[in-house]
């Protein structure tokens, strides 16, 4: 009797395992998409391009590993009313089933951004297969032509690349990496307005375009993507600056130098080198690089209906360069350079909320410390905070210490040179 | 006319003999035919009604003759002048035939020649002896057994009997002391074996036995037994003296520190092993008799104040109730625990003295068997299967690492393989970009499905591993290794295998033979295949299932009372030794499950030298501060 | 009787006792809190706690002074009848929380793991699995669940130490949610949640004094509790109210997010085990007590004919709501409903009971 339950149960069993058999999917029956582009096209449709990678490019086995022609990934576009029809056209050409776990990054063309992205974005959140940890891209252009012409020299995989742009943004600042899970998190909850990475694809020809709001003393241009002068063989794609939306509509950009100081009041600046006019000597410059020396003070109160915020900035720093040759390193040189740095720092966060109060859109998350002044939740969720934002009065300090002076510690003034007629 | 026809019959023949093939006579081949006889009765023919009064009446006969043969010589002694040597001879046949006349009553004698032959009491008559004897032994047919008839020289000379096995005994031993102060007896008086044993034989053990049984045990065991005429039983004598293996070092648990001896397979020197390791007067050993024909001899062994006397009973009454004809210690290991079909193993086999003895001072008890280098230690635990003979001789952080790496080895030897499986199939989504990349990558152009590969090399190693233990000595081990190297290499460059999928077995077939225990190392490689389908069909969820209901197995399972995964499962008060290694200095308690009747086994504070002062010269003494 | 419960102490009851009261929190349970309470969710389980443990007191004292198990205080105390009416409702709650546990479950392994299988497969295999678990008995599973529980504690820690850097206590204000009175119309229902304690007091013979059960329920309900709590506040702190609420699966949510470098990530796929363990754990020991309080009211001789049907037809009736979000309510309507009355009912009702018994016998002492 027990030998029989016991066959009856293997049997049971057995089915039930051969059963889950028939959905194993082999890694060489899965295509991986690696990047996900959408543009705008006529009508109501959307182009979606996808970036598949071929993983024979990355083989190690002998033979197989040669260069594939066209670089190891392939882009393929299609025009579809949403992004899960235009997945599905997609296995229609493909001779693998396309297998969306590994998507490292949702690029969204400008146009696309400026009229809505919430439907795009809440699709993405609910579809078990995306995952929250993408990069979230708006591209200045076409994003197909940005997959197109991604071909990084460095890396072998543009998924690598994707990955690994965030690590570099830690050491800059003038870009930042957001991905889709925080712009959901700050399209659904009250609080601050959500942001993006804005990239570009650069022309390579080297031109200087930069933005002309520029601050006095920062020797920096502030550049949004296309602009920055570069030429070369490397990739022409560029990251740089940050798209900011009104609820999932954008409204507008902050350049480079606006996207550092947004960093560096969300405490997210581990370094940042700033370049600014010698004080003493203003034909040169001194370069320093300043990181948070601990997390900005942000108190924000309601008085009388208006927000007033009250921003308490710590920066710690290190000179990384005096071309002039001045020690500043002593005592009561250093508090002039410290003084001109937070100068510098200042007028930089009053431009930066200033251009985001114009565009209406709260990106450092003033309306988050507004949140204790409510009883309840259900007064906070009924109060319009980025109304509150547009006009509320902000006083700034920043404080700055300079630590580091680099190698040196007491720089010495160049030797007399001799007269010339 | 007759030349011609014999002629010609004789061209024919030839004729004959030169065409036609005969094939050549040989003779049809041996075939075990079945038995003709339908009824299955064991009992030889020699227990039949009528044999067994054909028995008695022969008994009756031949006392019937010795008792004629005496009558007639006392009568003809009587007639003429008798000397005393023959009155004396006379008396003493008298004496003889009186007692066996004992054993003559109808009803002694019917049950007696009922009884199976063995079960018989020795008899007083020599002769009657010596029919019995050859009957057990099959003397006729068996050359191994020798009987030695002799005269003891008294006055008037007595016929003894010295029977044994040859090869068995000590063959000097037998001269010395037992034929040699035979042979300087004077005289016999009173109780001839008590006198014999007390007074003559210079053997160190000697034992009276009044039946058969014992005589056919010592016999088959290498003692030797004498037989006096007129005397009611026999004297077995101890001149145990076969060929043994030496003892050599241990082949399976090899240390680098401890010792280097290892049991043979005579039980006695077994048992002395032990007892140099364990010199306390509690250690007791029980030999108890196993198998029906085999009657291989097994000892238990236990400290008296410290094993529980619950546990002792239990495992004497295991033993001694196992009836079966041949056994061995592996097949003990099988007859005797509690869950025989489930792979793990509830009995721990060494072949270490002084493993056996720390177990033994932990409150276990040990079974040894003749025959078989290998003790056999009950109740464990699955952590004590974990533990090897190094652990007693390394230091805390060693110990628990090489603990930690044992256990870690245990879990990846069980799970590697389906995780792999799981992964590729299910969850493509749970590894990095790169990693699932580099594994689709390598995958490209083998054309089998992953699960094939992996049972194709997993099935590979098994046959290199199986191979290497036939083979014997060094070329056994270069196999293994180059078995190993060649295929794993040849399989990839030929594309049939993916790199990362050797790796992967590779990494779990070293990782099984980390395991100390021989046989968890072999459950651990079943158990390994059924994870590996459970993970290749129901990815994580099957790899999850697996590992729940293997759980739910471990803790129901109970060594001789003790449950499975004691001290973490039913959570009994740890004694440093189970995941952790503590310091030898620390382990106070014995292990809380075997509920020994006596816990503690240090004092809290084992290391007396470090509280007390230093004594002599000017030492200043840290210690006054503490 | 052949399914005597054995012998377990208070790390077995322990394990009991956190195994069924935290592998909900695995399912849909934290969205619903946040649901009700808004920020202040995470207060919710420390005012179930409270609620549970002060009427769990009760039964104990009560206990202290009747002895036996949970049956035969109730048998004692008010009749054969109102035991039965107490041991039927016990098998009913076992038993719809081993059914919503098992649909729920297989719910999460469709949509985390193997997205195209057929449900009734999954629930069978859960149930099988389970049943082989009640076929073994109580001992085991506790002592499976005992050795689980280190391993799953170390898991959780470390995911909610991964989450660090996404949390925000912003996210957590305003401090009192919608109002102390939103959080005690949440907060007192959902006790229920730790009906299942009462585990310890029916198999109270099998544990050795009353005082193993009273240590076996503080530290099952404080681990609880206290884990409960912290991964609230961690999930309130990355998510905040609108997008918490929206989750189906807020654990496996979390564990997505954490990416603490480019190899330390995506390892949502080995908190899977931890789940699938757990609720297997969870739904064997409903099944088991199921089992063992219907051959207790029937004083039936032994418990093995019962496992297979009961084991089948909870796998029907784990089939039996039409989507997902119905079996959620269902969920959490038992719970806060039909739990929740369990939980006030029988401590009181046995309370009274022992009094007007005490009084009666103190009155018919004082009248001889």
């Amino acid at each position: 009797m027990r030998y029989k339950l016991m066959v009856v149960a293997i049997f049971v069993g057995l089915s039930i395992l051969l059963a889950g058999c028939r959905w194993s999917q082999e890694t060489d029956d899965v295509a991986f998409i690696t990047a996900i582009g959408v543009d705008k096209a006529e009508g109501e449709k959307i182009k979606v391009t996808f970036q598949v990678v071929i993983p024979r490019a990355v083989s190690s086995l002998q033979g197989i590993g040669q260069e594939i022609q066209g670089g190891p990934t392939m882009i393929s576009s299609i025009v579809a009313p949403n992004i899960t029809e235009a997945r599905n056209l997609l296995a229609t050409s493909m001779s693998r089933t396309p297998n969306l776990s590994h998507v490292q990054a949702l690029l969204i063309g400008e146009e696309v951004a400026r009229s809505g992205t919430g439907d795009i974005v809440s699709s993405i959140m609910r579809f078990r297969e995306y995952r929250g940890g993408m990069f979230m891209v708006v591209v200045r252009g076409k994003s197909e032509d940005f997959l197109t012409s991604t071909k990084p020299k460095l890396e072998l995989l543009p998924s690598k690349f994707f990955e690994a742009f965030g690590k570099s943004s830690e050491q800059v600042g003038y870009y930042l990496r957001v991905e889709v899970h925080d712009l959901y998190l700050r399209l659904k909850n009250p609080g601050g307005s959500a942001y993006a990475t804005y990239v570009g694809i650069n022309p390579l020809t080297g031109e200087d375009t930069p933005l002309d709001t520029k601050m006095p003393n920062d020797k920096a241009k502030g550049y949004l993507p296309k602009d920055i002068p570069r030429a070369g063989t490397e990739n022409p794609t560029e990251f740089a600056g940050t798209v900011v939306f009104n609820g999932d509509k954008m409204v507008g950009a902050i350049d480079t130098s606006e996207t550092r100081i947004l960093a560096m009041l969300h405490n997210d600046l581990p370094r940042g080198v700033f370049t600014l006019d010698d004080p003493l000597e203003p034909q040169h410059e001194v370069s320093l690089n300043m990181r948070n020396g601990s997390s900005p003070k942000i108190d924000v109160d309601l008085i009388d209906g208006r927000e007033v915020i009250k921003i308490n900035v710590f920066l710690e720093g290190e000179i990384t360069g005096i071309p002039s040759g001045i020690n500043y390193e002593k005592p009561e040189y250093r508090e002039l350079l410290e003084a001109a740095i937070s100068d510098v720092v200042t007028q930089e966060i009053q431009g930066l909320i200033r251009h985001t109060q114009e565009l209406g859109s709260d990106v450092v998350g003033f309306g988050y410390e507004l949140r204790s002044h409510f009883a309840t939740y259900r007064e906070l969720r009924e109060t319009n905070l980025a109304e509150l934002y547009k006009t509320a009065s902000v006083d700034v300090k920043v404080t700055t210490k300079l630590r580091r002076t680099g190698l040196m510690w007491k720089t010495s003034p160049y030797a007399l040179t001799a007269t010339s007629e | 006319m007759e030349g011609l026809a014999n002629s010609l019959t004789k061209i024919i023949s030839s004729l004959k003999n030169l065409l036609i093939y005969e094939p050549p006579s040989i003779p049809t081949p041996f075939v075990l035919e079945e038995k003709q006889s339908e009824n299955e009765s064991e009992k030889p023919a020699e227990s039949s009604a009528l044999t067994e009064s054909a028995d008695e009446l022969n008994q009756l006969l031949r006392f019937a003759q010795h008792l004629e043969a005496t009558i007639e010589q006392a009568k003809s002694a009587i007639s003429q002048e008798p000397t005393p040597d023959k009155i004396d001879s006379i008396l003493q046949q008298i004496k003889v035939l009186e007692a066996q006349k004992a054993e003559l009553s109808p009803i002694l004698l019917a049950y007696n020649s009922g009884e199976n032959t063995e079960s018989r009491n020795i008899s007083a008559s020599l002769e009657e002896n010596s029919l019995i004897i050859k009957k057990i032994f099959q003397v006729s047919d068996n050359e191994d057994i020798i009987i030695r008839d002799f005269f003891i020289p008294t006055n008037p000379p007595r016929k003894a009997m010295l029977v044994f096995t040859q090869g068995l005994v000590d063959n000097k031993d037998i001269t010395s002391s037992i034929l040699m102060p035979l042979f300087a007896v004077k005289e016999l008086s009173g109780d001839i074996l008590e006198f014999l044993i007390t007074k003559h034989l210079s053997s160190n053990q000697a034992k009276q036995v009044k039946d058969f049984q014992a005589i056919v045990k010592g016999i088959n065991g290498g003692d030797t037994a004498l037989f006096v005429d007129g005397a009611n039983g026999a004297i077995l004598l101890f001149t145990k003296g076969f060929e043994h293996r030496a003892i050599g070092r241990p082949q399976l648990e090899q240390t680098i520190r401890g010792s280097q001896s290892a049991f043979t397979e005579t039980l006695r020197t077994n048992i002395t092993l032990v007892r140099l390791t364990l010199r306390s007067p509690d250690l007791v050993t029980k030999m108890i008799t196993l198998g029906k024909r085999s009657r291989i001899d097994c000892a238990v062994m236990y400290l008296q104040s410290v094993a529980n006397p619950d546990l002792v009973a239990e495992v004497k009454r295991r033993l001694s109730n196992i009836s079966t004809d041949n056994i061995t210690a592996g097949m003990l290991e099988q007859f005797i625990e509690d869950h025989p079909g489930i792979p793990f193993p509830q009995i721990l086999s060494t072949e270490r003295p002084d493993r056996v003895s720390s177990h033994l001072s932990e409150g276990r008890i040990a079974v040894l068997v003749d025959g078989d280098p290998f003790a056999l230690v009950v109740p464990i635990s699955l952590f004590t299967l974990f533990g090897s003979p190094e652990d007693f001789a390394l230091k805390l952080p060693s110990g628990t690492f090489m603990r930690a790496l044992r256990y870690l080895s245990a879990f990846v030897a069980v799970i590697l393989p389906a995780f792999y499986l799981a992964i590729t199939y299910y969850h493509q989504e749970a590894v990095p970009t790169d990693l699932i990349l580099a594994i689709a990558g390598a995958r490209e152009r083998i054309p089998f499905p992953a699960i094939a590969e992996v049972l194709f090399i997993e099935v590979s190693f098994e046959f290199i591993r199986e191979a290497g233990t036939r083979i014997p000595g060094l070329l056994g081990q270069t196999l293994g290794i180059v078995g190993g190297i060649i295929l794993g290499q040849a399989v990839v460059a030929a594309s049939l295998i993916s790199p990362v999928t050797v790796v992967v077995v590779a990494i779990t077939a070293i990782a099984s033979f980390s395991i100390p225990d021989f046989r968890m190392g072999m459950a651990v490689r079943q158990i390994r295949f059924l994870f590996i389908i459970a993970g290749a069909t129901l990815g994580l969820i099957g790899v999850a299932s697996g590992l729940f209901v293997v759980l739910g197995v471990l803790s129901s399972m109970k060594s001789f009372g003790v449950p499975y995964l004691s001290p973490i499962a039913p959570k009994t008060t740890p004694g440093l030794d189970t995941m952790v290694r503590g310091p030898v200095y620390r382990q106070e308690q014995r292990p809380d499950e075997l509920n020994t009747q006596d816990q503690s086994r240090q004092p809290p504070i084992s290391r007396k030298w470090e509280k007390q002062r230093t004594e002599g010269g000017n030492v200043t003494d840290e210690l006054s501060t503490r | 009787m052949s399914y005597q419960p054995g012998k377990m102490g208070v790390a077995a009851g322990t394990a009991i006792v956190f195994t069924t009261t935290f592998t909900s929190f695995f399912l849909s349970v934290w969205s619903v809190f946040t649901d009700q309470a808004a920020t202040a969710a995470w207060l919710v389980p420390s005012i179930n706690a409270v609620c549970f443990l002060s009427l769990f007191w009760i039964v104990l004292y009560v206990m202290q002074r009747v002895p036996g198990d949970l049956y035969e205080v109730a048998e004692r105390l008010l009749g054969k009848t109102g035991a039965r009416l107490i041991t039927l409702y016990f098998i009913t709650t076992f038993f719809i929380d081993a059914v919503l546990t098992l649909r729920q479950f297989a719910e999460n392994t469709l949509l985390t793991a193997i997205p195209s299988l057929d449900i009734s497969l999954v629930a069978g295999w859960y149930v099988l699995i389970a049943s082989f678990y009640v076929y073994l008995g109580i001992e085991p599973i506790a002592r499976a669940a005992y050795i689980v529980l280190p391993v799953g504690l170390t898991a959780l820690t470390l995911l909610l130490l991964g989450l660090y850097t996404k949390f925000h206590l912003y996210n957590l204000r305003p401090w009192l949610g919608d109002g102390l009175g939103v959080l005690l119309k949440s907060g007192v229902p959902s006790s229920g949640f730790y009906l299942h304690t009462f585990i310890l007091a029916i198999l109270a013979p099998a544990f050795q004094n009353l005082r193993t059960i009273r240590t076996a329920a503080l530290l099952g309900i404080g681990l609880t509790t206290i884990f409960r709590t912290l991964t609230l506040i961690m999930y309130m702190g990355i998510f905040s109210v609108e997008v918490g609420r929206e989750k189906v699966l807020p654990f496996y949510e979390m564990a997505r997010l954490i990416y603490l470098s480019r190899y330390l990530q995506r390892v949502e796929a080995f908190y899977i085990i931890l789940w699938v363990i757990l609720g297997l754990a969870t739904i064997a020991i409903d099944l088991y007590m199921a089992n063992y309080l219907l051959t207790r009211l029937f004083n039936l001789q032994s418990m093995r004919p019962l496992i297979l049907p009961l084991a089948i037809i909870a796998a029907q009736l784990a089939l039996i709501p039409a989507d997902i979000a119905t079996a959620i309510e269902l969920n959490v309507k038992a719970d806060t409903i039909y739990f929740a009355a369990g939980v006030l009912v029988v401590p009181v009702v046995l309370l009274m009971a022992n009094l007007i018994k005490g009084k009666r016998k103190a009155k018919s002492c004082a009248t001889n």
